[in-house]
């Protein structure tokens, strides 16, 4: 237990740059997810085939494979950024593929007529979109959202073997100076993810509550 | 489109969305000449990079790296469905101790990044004095996080087989073991099938972290051909294009399948089980966990 | 089975992994090598008697034995793509113990090590000896026994041809230095030069591949190791090493702690190879290549 408790004030550190990869890249790809889904319903052809080639592709890549091409392969594009920052560019271009397919679900769960209705009154498109749709939307898809930020959450350990000093690169390298402690500081470890996961779902359902009231 | 979202395009909306096409196809054209132009520019294009998937040994290491990717998310595969069987079945059963159990040990599995646990495997097992090598803890972390994953999914399966099924099965006299086996897994699994299957995808995508502990799959094979070649981006397209044609096969096997059991109608008259929409596992890749 | 057509698709579905769960005690798919190849000429095998039970008697009974090498370290242990066999110093230092043992060149497999893996390996037994640039010290010492040392290297920088601003470590002030993971070099940046940046890869190549594309200002670890890349056609005018080693690092074997009579074995292995030549034919034929002369080969430290 001594090496978890010598080094607590390490351990927060990786567990603050975990937190900080998920917060960045979380809001990023909300953002990029919601624009792709808004180009993937939206009416112009060219612009609806890009965001699904974007999403077809980026889901079926594993999330290291992200990494490499950002971390190793962008440097190679004279692309020069703080390695912290590639681990949030990867993340983010990964999970904003799966929040564009949380959104879009959202949108396809509206019931039709309401949007006939909207569309009777004489909106428009985008007026449509962003009274009626959208804030329904995102009233639907906060279990899946929560889905997907759970394992943005986990995602975020992949970034331990791109020179990134999160939880699972503290845990490696106090593993690597005190062989002994292994367990306490696997156990450690897996408290830590178990209380921010916990933190999530708590932080979901309160939002959950909250829009189910204003509904 | 399932949505009504716009009409069906008038004259007027049909020259806005003819405009509005060739701008977004100039904006796509521009945005992909500029990223050729940068490919190029930084010699990404040079023979000596694209050169060497055509030698022999460069296509004997992602053949090999493919074959144990295939190797350790099959092996995976079965474990994790065979794990997940029984975590569904203690989650169900009558007694409230292995109930808690099992819960606890699929809320634990899926709580923690896969990484944790591959690296849990490779370090902490030993110490624990069980022997693992990189293999088995790839295999390890797959088949304890997806297994917690299915035991999830094959829950929510027996409990969507219509409960008339299950009294009858009681009224002619079965036990309960003889329930379950002979009415619920059965029922259970195959409506299962599309959801085991894109699971695969899941499973495929997350052996790449093998690379943690060594494990020469897919894309650490890459890493071996780029590392000597100094080609990061050519190699990395090459690899990508592999598991993106592998995951899409199996993602349309799953929609096969899931077609093949389909005629909705049909089945439900039949009384047959179906997944709840809620679950979101019809999609492949599922709601986008691991890596 | 027709009862249950579903059913059936799932068995037909699975029936091609089953192969899968025989193949599930092998855990080491490093790539298998059957020597031969080489230009080095092939250490004689010899046939000794063991003590009963010793590991020496169990490997030579075997046939086979386990080696974890480095796979990215020219001059070292390298794998170049065409070739099925890594090549180097440290994988000459293993056949000439092979040979020892009485162990046919295609008895030996080459198994992939990384620095922040080697004592995972030997301890839970995916291999039976390390030599992997494998330096001896205290804290290892705790997990892993060490024959040896067969050759001392010194810790030392490797920065751009043209970069003039590093001449040393304490020049490191806000710089970023690349190491491996869990190497004993990343940790003397660490607690000795706490101004530098340390930026840690699983892999040499991979620091290397980043000092190229200029995201970071050095790579450290040690200087036989680095003159391999500066040596490296294709980095050539690239870098240069700096060329002020800070540091000794005495390569040994790791072998399973404990185990004395097996390092007894390989500390005689070593010295044998000094006394017959075979030490320096070796190193000429790998490091000295990129033009380092050997030089006298360091006294085995029999702890």
């Amino acid at each position: 237990m001594d090496t978890v408790w010598e080094n607590r004030d390490l351990i927060l550190d990786g567990f603050a740059m975990t937190v900080r990869l998920f917060a960045v890249s979380g809001l990023l790809a909300l953002v990029a997810g919601t624009l792709l889904a808004i180009m993937r319903v939206g009416p112009i052809p060219p612009v609806r085939w890009a965001a699904s080639t974007y999403v077809t592709v980026l889901r079926n890549t594993p999330l290291t494979l992200v990494f490499v091409f950002s971390t190793f392969g962008l440097p190679r594009l004279e692309v020069r950024l703080e390695f912290v920052t590639f681990a949030i560019v990867a993340l983010t271009a990964y999970t904003s593929a799966f929040v564009c397919e949380a959104v879009r679900a959202g949108i396809n769960s509206v019931a039709a007529g309401e949007i006939e209705a909207a569309r009777a009154l004489g909106l428009s498109f985008r007026q449509v979109l962003t009274l009626v749709v959208l804030p329904q939307a995102f009233r639907a898809i906060v279990p899946p959202l929560t889905g997907v930020f759970n394992a943005l959450l986990k995602n975020t350990s992949v970034a331990v073997a791109f020179n990134v000093a999160e939880a699972n690169a503290i845990y490696r390298r106090l593993q690597n100076l005190d062989g002994s402690a292994t367990i306490p500081l696997l156990l450690t470890l897996a408290g830590g993810y178990v209380v921010l996961a916990a933190v999530l779902f708590g932080a979901s359902r309160l939002v959950e509550r909250r829009v189910a009231a204003v509904r | 489109m399932t949505v009504a979202l716009y009409d069906e395009p008038g004259p007027r909306a049909r020259r806005r969305i003819l405009v509005g096409s060739v701008i977004g196809a100039a904006a796509l054209l521009l945005l992909g000449a500029y990223v050729a132009k940068r490919l190029d520019d930084t010699g990404q294009f040079r023979s000596e990079y694209w050169a060497p998937f055509g030698g022999a040994g460069v296509q004997r290491i992602l053949l090999r790296g493919l074959l144990a990717t295939l190797r350790a998310a099959g092996l995976a595969l079965v474990l994790a469905i065979a794990l997940g069987v029984v975590l569904a079945v203690g989650r169900l059963s009558e007694r409230r101790v292995l109930r808690i159990l099992s819960g606890a040990v699929v809320e634990l599995f899926r709580a923690v990044p896969l990484v944790t646990l591959i690296l849990f495997a490779f370090i902490g097992l030993p110490e624990l004095g069980i022997d693992t090598g990189p293999y088995s803890s790839v295999v390890i972390g797959l088949t304890l996080y997806n297994g917690s994953v299915l035991a999830e999914i094959f829950r929510a399966g027996i409990n969507a087989v219509p409960r008339g099924q299950v009294e009858a099965a009681y009224s002619i006299g079965l036990r309960k073991a003889a329930v379950l086996r002979l009415v619920l897994i059965p029922q259970a699994v195959r409506t299962m099938m599309p959801v085991i299957v894109s699971q695969m995808v899941v499973l495929l995508k997350d052996s790449a972290l093998g690379f943690i502990v060594a494990f020469p799959e897919l894309l650490r094979s890459g890493r071996r051909i780029y590392t000597n070649v100094g080609n990061v981006i050519p190699t990395a397209i090459v690899v990508a294009a592999i598991y993106i044609t592998i995951n899409l096969s199996l993602s349309a096997m799953a929609n096969w399948l899931e077609r093949r059991q389909g005629g909705g109608r049909r089945r439900r008259d039949r009384g047959e089980a179906r997944l709840p929409p809620e679950l979101g596992v019809g999609v492949p890749g599922g709601t986008g966990s691991g890596a | 089975m027709t009862r249950h057509p579903r059913l059936r698709t799932l068995l037909c579905l699975l029936l091609p992994f089953a192969f899968l769960l025989s193949a599930c005690g092998d855990d080491d798919e490093g790539l298998d090598s059957n020597s031969g190849g080489s230009t080095e000429p092939e250490p004689e095998v010899e046939q000794t008697e063991f003590p009963e039970g010793s590991t020496m008697a169990r490997l030579q009974e075997a046939g086979t034995i386990k080696i974890g090498v480095k796979y990215d370290q020219p001059g070292l242990g390298s794998v170049s793509l065409e070739s099925e066999e890594p090549e180097g110093f440290d994988i000459e230092m293993g056949k000439l113990v092979a040979a020892k043992l009485g162990i046919e060149p295609d008895g030996i497999q080459f198994v992939e090590t990384v620095s922040a893996n080697r004592e995972t390996f030997i301890e839970n037994g995916t291999v039976d000896v390390v030599i992997a640039t494998y330096t001896i010290n205290d804290e290892r010492k705790q997990v892993v026994d060490f024959a040896g040392p067969y050759y001392v290297a010194g810790q030392d920088l490797l920065v751009g041809a043209d970069d003039e601003t590093i001449n040393g470590p304490d020049d490191l002030a806000g710089k970023r230095v690349c190491a491996a993971s869990g190497s004993t070099p990343i940790e003397r940046i660490r607690t000795d030069y706490p101004e530098a940046e340390p930026v840690e890869f699983d892999t040499y190549t991979e620091c290397v591949d980043q000092l190229l594309a200029d995201q970071i200002d050095a790579v450290s670890t040690d200087d036989i190791i680095l003159a391999g890349y500066a040596a490296d056609p294709k980095y050539e005018g690239e870098f240069r090493v700096v060329g002020e080693t800070f540091s000794e690092e005495p390569y040994g074997i790791g072998l399973k702690k404990g185990d004395d009579d097996f390092r007894t074995f390989l500390n005689d292995v070593i010295e044998g190879a000094y006394e017959d030549g075979s030490w320096e034919s070796a190193f000429d034929a790998t490091l000295g290549a990129s033009g380092v002369e050997a030089p006298e080969p360091p006294e085995v430290d029999r702890y």
